[in-house]
């Protein structure tokens, strides 16, 4: 099944995010405007609106509120990806060139300060203070995520506390704001509203474990990078984690981050290979997979509705999609 | 509170509300400047939550600031100087996410709506300056005024000081020159610098760079001293700051004749 089937009855909703995202991204300045339409029209899933919506449907509906919400969100996660492709040097992402690519580095940072802000404007339509707490939490920790994967770089002696730390910040809790930013929007209980931060934060941490899992198992045409692209950088993912139990792996890692400038694709084949020939990819795919357990179990005391049904099938892609 | 005493309170305040220790250990302190913190602290005098309004400013300020630090391609040789530069757009975007929390954390939704309107022309103008050729120093001037005091004048407007700030824009852009000015006597070379030399003075040459500088400041003086209109009784303090700066001069201009006199 195709993730947008599992919510196509919120095409329409979907839709209009679409326009708002394009007319918030309009400026007068062909070059910030490019650049930004680049970044719109490379696609992408879209979850976070998609999240927003199905979570928004257990309170007081209302799409023209919402949207703003849903907008907001998924502008914040491209701002955040311009920049990130500064941060690890990309030039493609999606298969499709970075801005940085097409541009230089001065006009990606320009690019993502200005959607940001535009965000951030948009946002200030809710008046909630609440939601901004939470929005402006998750803005920071996504950060500090971000500058601990940095710091623990070519770090071999970190262990699974500090990876969960790690993506818990970089991408779960967009997700579970998403959600719970939703619920707000939409005035549901407080109940539902944890339920369903729960239910992102589950997701979050699931589906950020299954990217680190497809950085080794996916060819270079369907991550649209190179394979084996986080470890090349010096990222220590779940999988590394656990195939380092095997002290021959450990080994030839840490000899090969002795000169990390030196460690380029040729030499990252092998290691990949053994990484792969351990239990690691299982040890990681079971773990995304209890992680996914509970965010099934957040979804047990909300109601039966068509959004609740479109939330478990978004798991079910999720813990299904190719390893 | 005399300024000195306003500028180490405020930047205590902005450093202990940004702090990060790894960003810390790995970048260099941002600079607070302080012509902005003395006009913002003007402009929100009468406010009680006037604090958390300099403090949100200067770190949105300093975030933007920040990420004008990036170069146009990292070199990849360098590894020390890449991680320096990754920590860099990081520490813009923390400063960002610092300076919304801050305003959240106080209930405060229109200001965050400000500021980020403010970012969002300053940002666009900043597009514009950066990858355009000026033919003539006078053109530059304006349009890089337009940068620099994009956030303050949402501030200013914010705070029903519209009359004033044909006034403020040049007061700051006198002090942001000065500051220039003083640089490049230093020997230090700044972005704005490298700006000028790239897409004004386009031969490089370090005597058109002061001559240019020169000519800006003098124009930006001759503005603010043929100012005649009203102004907010709160701009007063700028006035006499501005005043002040020019006895000084003065001052230090006879002495240096005097001195001239002397050796010979």
């Amino acid at each position: 099944m195709k993730l947008a089937k599992t919510y196509s009855f919120i095409k329409k909703d979907l839709n209009q995010i679409e326009t708002v995202l394009e007319d918030s991204i309009y400026t007068d300045h062909d070059v910030l405007r490019d650049a930004s339409l680049q970044l719109l029209k490379a696609g992408g899933k879209r979850l976070r609106p998609v999240f927003v919506l199905l979570a928004a449907m257990f309170g007081d509906y209302n799409i023209h509120h919402v949207k703003k919400v849903a907008s907001a969100l998924e502008l914040i996660h491209m701002a955040s990806l311009v920049h990130d492709d500064v941060i690890d040097d990309s030039n493609i992402r999606r298969g499709k060139p970075t801005v940085k690519a097409n541009w230089d580095n001065q006009i990606a940072m320009l690019t993502g300060d200005f959607i940001f802000a535009k965000a951030l404007d948009q946002f200030t339509e809710i008046e909630e203070p609440r939601a901004h707490q939470i929005l402006a939490k998750t803005m920071i920790e996504l950060t500090l995520g971000e500058i601990e994967q940095i710091k623990d770089k070519y770090n071999l002696n970190q262990n699974l506390r500090t990876y969960l730390r790690r993506i818990r910040r970089k991408t779960a809790l967009l997700i579970s704001s998403s959600c719970q930013l939703g619920a707000i929007a939409a005035g549901t209980s407080r109940e539902t509203e944890k339920s369903l931060f729960k239910y992102g934060y589950n997701m979050g941490m699931s589906y950020q474990i299954i990217d680190d899992i497809l950085d080794f198992t996916g060819t270079e045409k369907e991550l649209g990078k190179p394979a084996g692209g986080d470890l090349l950088q010096g990222n220590i993912t779940l999988p590394v984690l656990y195939a380092m139990k095997n002290p021959s792996v450990k080994n030839e890692l840490i000899e090969m981050f002795k000169y990390p400038e030196t460690v380029d694709k040729e030499m990252l084949e092998p290691v990949i290979d053994k990484i792969l020939n351990t239990d690691a990819v299982e040890e990681a795919r079971i773990l995304s997979d209890r992680y996914l357990q509970k965010a099934y179990e957040s979804l047990h005391n909300l109601p039966d509705i068509k959004a609740k049904k479109s939330l478990e099938d978004i798991a079910n892609y999720i813990g299904n999609r190719k390893i | 509170m005399k300024s000195t005493q306003l500028f180490n309170y405020y930047k205590k305040l902005i450093h202990k509300n940004i702090k990060n220790d790894y960003l810390s250990a790995n970048l260099e302190k941002p600079v607070v400047e302080e012509y902005k913190l003395f006009a913002l602290d003007t402009i929100t005098s009468q406010h009680l939550q006037k604090d958390n309004y300099i403090v949100s400013t200067m770190v949105v300020q300093m975030a933007l600031n920040t990420h004008d630090q990036i170069f146009k391609t990292f070199p990849k040789s360098d590894n020390q100087i890449m991680k320096k530069q990754q920590l860099t757009v990081l520490a813009g975007d923390f400063y960002s996410g610092i300076y919304y929390h801050l305003l959240a954390k106080a209930k405060d939704i229109s200001f965050v709506r400000i500021l980020a309107k403010g970012i969002n022309e300053l940002t666009q103008q900043k597009a514009y300056v950066y990858y355009r050729d000026f033919e003539h120093s006078e053109t530059f001037l304006a349009e890089y005024e337009k940068i620099e005091t994009a956030l303050l004048n949402k501030v200013a407007a914010y705070f029903k000081m519209e009359q004033g700030i044909d006034y403020l824009d040049k007061w700051i852009m006198y002090k942001k020159l000065k500051l220039e000015w003083s640089k490049f006597q230093n020997s230090e070379t700044t972005f704005f610098h490298q700006l000028l030399l790239q897409n004004v003075i386009r031969d490089n040459s370090m005597i058109s760079l002061e001559d240019v500088l020169l000519t800006m400041l003098n124009q930006t003086k001759k503005s603010i001293k043929n100012y005649h209109g009203e102004l907010p009784p709160q701009f007063d303090v700028l006035k006499q700051d501005f005043q002040q700066e020019m006895r000084k001069n003065n001052f230090l201009h006879i002495n240096s004749v005097l001195e001239e006199g002397l050796s010979k």
